[in-house]
């Protein structure tokens, strides 16, 4: 759901930037001087990952493709704010290398396809995982969180650009969700499998100081 | 450099450059719908078209690989080969990679420098 320069009208995408860059900014500020040295290489193949990752449109429903997103996935390894930071910089590249995704819309698209999963998704999936307990509860939280921002992510879309005045809400906000409903468990299943993946290989990993 | 790092590294060049050749090429969720929406009971081609108008011309910058494709690798008649593809989904895993260890390094603590005692 990137969406491309020409959908938000100028109100909303300069709102959209300015909410992103407000965020950005604190995440930038606050994880300065707290990495530690076994963040940066996490960082690196995280971000690779997620980019790859969001090139693989699988078919989700008659016609419409989908891909993960990957922003519960590195706040659950790496905290909120080091996610913010990494999903930032692939839907950076994305834009300005791929044209995927505007230029004016790039505010937006961090904001509903990154921070909604790196902030709002990472304290989900922290609620559900400790008030369930276990390795059970923190694979479920991973889920609920995943499919959930997703869902929000798209939900977020459909109200920017009906606030743009390009589509109505009504008619956009339910088909989105509907759609990302599906895609969101994709998600779900993705963050799930690569969690599961690196606790039995190398479990250590998942204990890097969240920031 | 730790080993989990050159195996993930791979799995992402694995990803963007062989399986991303077989990944689906139909609308996404987003244009799935305003291909709907603006359709209106004309089928997809129409709707398709007018979500296009929208962003014609809008484009503030031209990117080098539209499409995780570039379409100076091409074939006879135009179209990018596998190749092209793969060319940019390396391109693309390489500078995520690096541009996020060059950002990291700037983020990082402040470790004390034996050598400038």
């Amino acid at each position: 759901m990137h969406i491309p320069d020409g959908f938000l009208s100028a109100p909303v995408w300069a709102a959209m930037w300015i909410a992103t860059i407000v965020i950005m900014g604190y995440a930038v500020m606050r994880t300065n001087r707290k990495l530690g040295e076994k963040h940066i290489p996490m960082m690196g193949v995280l971000a690779a990952f997620i980019f790859a990752g969001q090139m693989l449109n699988t078919p989700v429903a008659g016609g419409t493709s989908g891909h993960m997103l990957g922003g519960v996935l590195s706040a659950s390894i790496l905290g909120p704010l080091a996610a913010s930071v990494i999903m930032a910089t692939v839907f950076i590249v994305q834009a300005i290398f791929f044209q995927d995704g505007g230029i004016t819309t790039l505010g937006a698209n961090i904001f509903n396809m990154g921070f909604i999963g790196t902030i709002f998704g990472y304290y989900v999936y922290r609620s559900v995982s400790g008030a369930i307990g276990g390795q059970r509860g923190r694979y479920i939280g991973l889920g609920v969180a995943a499919w959930l921002a997703v869902v929000l992510a798209s939900a977020a879309c459909a109200i920017e650009l009906a606030a743009s005045g390009t589509v109505p809400l009504n008619v956009a906000l339910p088909a989105m969700v509907g759609i990302h409903s599906i895609v969101g468990l994709i998600e779900a299943g993705i963050t799930i499998a690569a969690v599961s993946y690196i606790m039995k290989t190398r479990p250590d990993l998942l204990e890097l100081e969240k920031i | 450099m730790e080993r989990y790092m050159i195996k993930g590294l791979l799995l992402a060049l694995v990803m963007a450059c062989v399986i991303s050749l077989f990944a689906s090429s139909s609308p996404d969720g987003l244009e799935r719908v305003m291909i709907n929406i603006f359709a209106q009971g004309h089928g997809d081609e129409h709707g398709e078209e007018k979500m296009e108008e929208l962003c014609e011309g809008k484009e503030v910058i031209t990117a080098p690989m539209p499409d995780y494709v570039i379409p100076q690798i091409a074939d006879n008649e135009g179209n990018p080969t596998m190749l092209s593809a793969s060319l940019a989904g390396l391109f693309g895993v390489l500078l995520v990679f690096g541009l996020i260890t060059a950002v990291g390094k700037t983020l990082k603590k402040e470790v004390k420098n034996v050598r400038d005692k």
